[in-house]
């Protein structure tokens, strides 16, 4: 019972401590991540806008 | 207030859904957010997604019922999912490979009619999966609310529907990851403050007198559940979920998606490292509300007795209903609103994830190659109608559908459909040379055997054939069909053509 109790807790710390720390790496940079990839996203967006015929185009 | 801090939440996702209407600019944009995701990003989707209401109901219910051993479910998966982000196994050739679905895969890698055919099959499996996940939202804000009012409920949770259609109809792939990066932040935090009223109101002593007083079940390799709460685990059921959730962390539809939209096959690899994380706390943590349930229910015998009656007497009281009754009787006003904003949160991801992943399947690989090419605008269109048509169908079945006690049995037997036969065609496809379409076909076939694990069939089989069979056995025998299928069929009839060498392991490069 005792090792299983042991595994069980060191589980259950890990799991909680390590949930914060991803929340934390999340939060911290995701900001600048967010705006590059609406960015990308943007530049896309204009490429389409400038080639409206090739959304019309039939793809296989 | 709580109420109050619920209706913001909800108002932010459709101001979001709006606005990022304006970054859709073509099918790549709308199905995968034009595969621009940085690690950030992917990650907080990856969890917003597979962090759903309905795997912290069910986790918590197993909790409840099982105690400390279904954790075990908790060490599989994150090992497991560690495991394939430390060696990249299969993520790092799908994301390499430029598809935008599964299905497209088997397509290069077979044949046109192997993708249709594994569409349907993954489309069948996953909106069957998907079926209750309504009902188990549901059952969550009656027992958090209170609420008793059954069309109340049902417009509250067609009304949240709506929300989750609006946004992901809009905006696809990129509306559905700025609102799970802002669902993630609000259900991490909804999750961190539950834990630690969890611990704080039951205390150590309450845990520890969990398996010193209150016969606990902490052994999972035990198959008698001693606490007599629910049955019990065992070898077989091992084997079973780690073949059910090894599988499903590689190759789960709405998990691919979101390798498929990650900016680089390293970016995807390095994704599931750092997801085993997610993966852990997704399972270890409910599980953890649910023990401090049983051991809330356990410490005043009267209202555990109370709780079991109603369990018996009332149709819409099951053991699920457990753990939000709990928090609503130990969570402070207030707290209580952001937890159930956390919650609501969760439900949303998840919805709008799936929504899109059967939706773009149903476009790109069904009625795609049936119709004859179509024009971005057109895939776009349809898959905006399939969208609404899943969810009009979750509404009808998961809000008459009856939720049975085993949730979590019910999402591996109908993840299996799917899973079993899409293992041996994916793997087999990148990493065997004599794979075959012939192969294929019938292993993606061979998983329809898993509906046989479905509560009704597994009693029909017992009674004709007067055998003794659950849905372990069954599921088991469904993914074990499904890989001798693949590899005889491979074997017996290979494929005319030869294939060049970009076929397997770089025909997906």
């Amino acid at each position: 019972m005792y090792a299983w109790m042991t595994i069980w807790t060191i589980l259950l710390i890990t799991s909680g401590l390590a949930f914060l720390v991803v929340l934390a790496y999340v939060a911290y940079g995701v900001k600048s991540e967010l705006i590059e990839t609406l960015d990308d996203l943007k530049a896309d967006v204009n490429e389409s806008q400038a080639h409206e015929e090739i959304l019309d185009q039939p793809i296989e | 207030m709580d109420w109050s801090i619920v209706a913001c939440y909800l108002l932010s996702s459709i101001v979001i859904g709006l606005w990022a209407n304006r970054y859709v600019g073509n099918l790549s944009d709308y199905l995968v957010a034009g595969r621009k995701l940085r690690l950030r990003l992917a990650l907080a989707t990856m969890t917003g997604t597979e962090l759903g209401l309905v795997t912290v109901m069910y986790m918590a219910e197993l909790g409840f019922m099982k105690q400390y051993a279904s954790l075990y479910l908790a060490f599989l998966e994150a090992g497991a999912v560690l495991i394939i982000g430390l060696t990249g196994f299969v993520v790092y050739r799908l994301r390499d490979s430029s598809i935008m679905t599964i299905p497209e895969y088997y397509e290069k890698r077979y044949s046109s009619r192997v993708r249709v055919v594994g569409a349907i099959v993954m489309v069948v499996s996953g909106v069957l999966n998907m079926g209750l996940f309504l009902k188990a939202g549901s059952q969550f804000v009656t027992a958090i609310s209170g609420l008793q009012d059954e069309m109340s409920l049902k417009l509250i949770m067609t009304g949240l529907l709506l929300l989750v259609l609006f946004y992901t109809v809009l905006g696809g792939m990129v509306s559905v990851v700025i609102t799970d990066l802002i669902q993630f932040l609000i259900l991490g935090t909804g999750m961190v403050i539950v834990t630690g009223v969890v611990f704080w109101s039951v205390g150590w002593d309450g845990f520890s007198a969990i398996v010193t007083e209150q016969n606990g079940y902490f052994n999972p390799f035990d198959s008698h559940n001693p606490s007599g709460k629910g049955p019990g685990i065992g070898w077989l059921e091992i084997i079973q979920m780690t073949v059910v959730i090894g599988s499903a962390a590689m190759l789960w539809p709405t998990s691919a998606a979101r390798t498929l939209s990650c900016q680089s096959a390293a970016v995807a690899q390095k994704l599931y490292t750092l997801s085993s994380v997610s993966f852990l706390a997704r399972r270890a943590l409910p599980v953890f509300w649910g023990i401090g349930t049983f051991a809330f229910f356990a410490s005043q015998p009267q209202l555990f007795a109370d709780f079991e009656e109603a369990v018996k007497t009332n149709p819409s009281i099951t053991s699920i209903s457990a753990m939000p009754l709990f928090l609503a009787k130990v969570v402070p006003t207030g707290l209580l609103g952001l937890v159930t904003a956390g919650m609501i949160a969760a439900f949303m991801s998840t919805h709008d994830s799936y929504l899109l992943c059967w939706s773009g399947v149903i476009t790109q690989d069904i009625v795609a190659p049936i119709a004859g090419p179509m024009s971005q605008r057109s895939r776009i269109l349809v898959t905006r109608i399939s969208i609404f048509v899943i969810g009009a169908m979750l509404l009808i079945w998961g809000l008459w559908y009856e939720v049975s006690s085993d949730l979590w049995g019910y999402l591996a037997v109908t993840g299996t459909v799917y899973l079993s036969g899409a293992i041996p065609t994916v793997a087999g496809g990148l990493y065997w040379k004599r794979g075959s379409q012939a192969g294929a076909l019938a292993a993606i076939l061979g998983g329809l055997l898993g509906l046989s694990a479905m509560g009704p069939c597994v009693e029909a089989i017992n009674r004709t054939f007067s055998v003794a069979l659950n849905g372990t056995y069954l599921t088991l025998i469904t993914f074990a069909f499904s890989i001798i299928l693949y590899i005889a069929g491979s074997l017996i009839f290979p494929d005319k053509t030869t294939r060049p060498e970009s076929a397997t392991t770089a025909a997906v490069s």
